[in-house]
């Protein structure tokens, strides 16, 4: 799915989150919530306030988990088998891909503020695929 | 009936005022063509859709890209009134185009993305949230009158 030329491109645009992994996952996060408020529902435990800590500790989790996919994109089923299994059978994301799709999209927005031209076609067209393939192997195990 | 607040009118206006309708639409199409390649099955009579740089710098891609952003515009015009401003262009998505309305859908987080890219920062979190909800209601009311 993801070719030689998507990795180096997803590769690259990851050294630039380097260092914002917490200002970009919070920012993620907090775009969910606004524009999709049903995905509130998984976080009734959560202070969902505009810069809460845990959104913060939350949004910086997630994208650590992503930066761990982009050095394991060869075998991104393995390097994510504990994080799948956590989604499908506590977690349980529902339905399986489209909650996680939301996400994408707002991650793709934060990337795209912050790198403006420089999150061109080709990087959108890699970092979409990317994400799609990581929520596919989040919802593996669902059944 | 959608309902919008002043709010969500104020960030929908405000933000299309700054839009260069034909260079936005020509970036949203080009890369709903390349990102959901899929999605070119509409177009075999654009020429060469090859490659991404050969997307872009397609001129039916972007004369069709304007024209469909500037249909979006009626939209912006019509807010309290989506369905019967595209009842024609549903019929026509429908029964003449053969297009799945889950594309409009893909449109819409396209676009999102390009206007993201293009205001930064000052596509604030508010921003996304009322134009999410704007290119979902075109995309619903496209899809209105399938059968």
């Amino acid at each position: 799915m993801l070719t030689a030329e998507d990795k180096k491109l997803i590769q690259a645009i990851w050294e630039k989150v380097q260092g914002h992994q917490e200002d970009f996952g919070a920012e993620a996060l907090q775009r969910m919530f606004i524009t999709y408020p049903q995905t509130k529902t998984y976080f009734p435990h959560f202070d969902l306030s505009c810069g809460s800590d845990q959104i913060r500790g939350h949004g910086k989790k997630v994208v650590n988990a992503l930066g761990n996919a982009v050095k394991s994109m060869d075998n991104l089923s393995q390097a994510l088998s504990e994080l799948s299994n956590l989604h499908a059978y506590n977690l349980r994301v529902d339905p399986p891909c489209f909650a996680l799709q939301l996400l994408s999209q707002c991650f793709q927005v934060v990337l795209a503020v912050h790198l403006g031209k420089d999150y061109t076609p080709e990087v959108h067209c890699a970092f979409d695929k990317f994400l799609s393939a990581v929520a596919a192997v989040l919802a593996e195990k669902y059944r | 009936m959608v309902h919008w607040s002043a709010e969500e009118k104020q960030l929908i206006t405000s933000v299309w005022s700054k839009i260069n309708v034909e260079e936005c639409g020509a970036e949203a199409l080009a890369r709903l063509l390349i990102v959901y390649p899929w999605t070119q099955r509409f177009f075999d009579n654009f020429g060469n859709l090859s490659s991404p740089t050969a997307i872009i710098g397609n001129p039916k891609v972007r004369a069709h890209g304007k024209k469909v952003l500037t249909s979006f515009g009626e939209a912006v015009k019509n807010l309290e009134n989506l369905k019967a401003t595209y009842a024609k262009l549903s019929e026509l998505h429908c029964e003449k185009l053969h297009v799945d309305p889950e594309n409009f859908r893909l449109l819409g987080d396209i676009l999102i993305i390009v206007l993201a890219a293009h205001f930064t920062k000052d596509f604030t979190p508010a921003c996304q949230a009322t134009w999410q909800k704007l290119v979902g209601v075109v995309a619903h009311a496209l899809a209105y009158k399938y059968h």
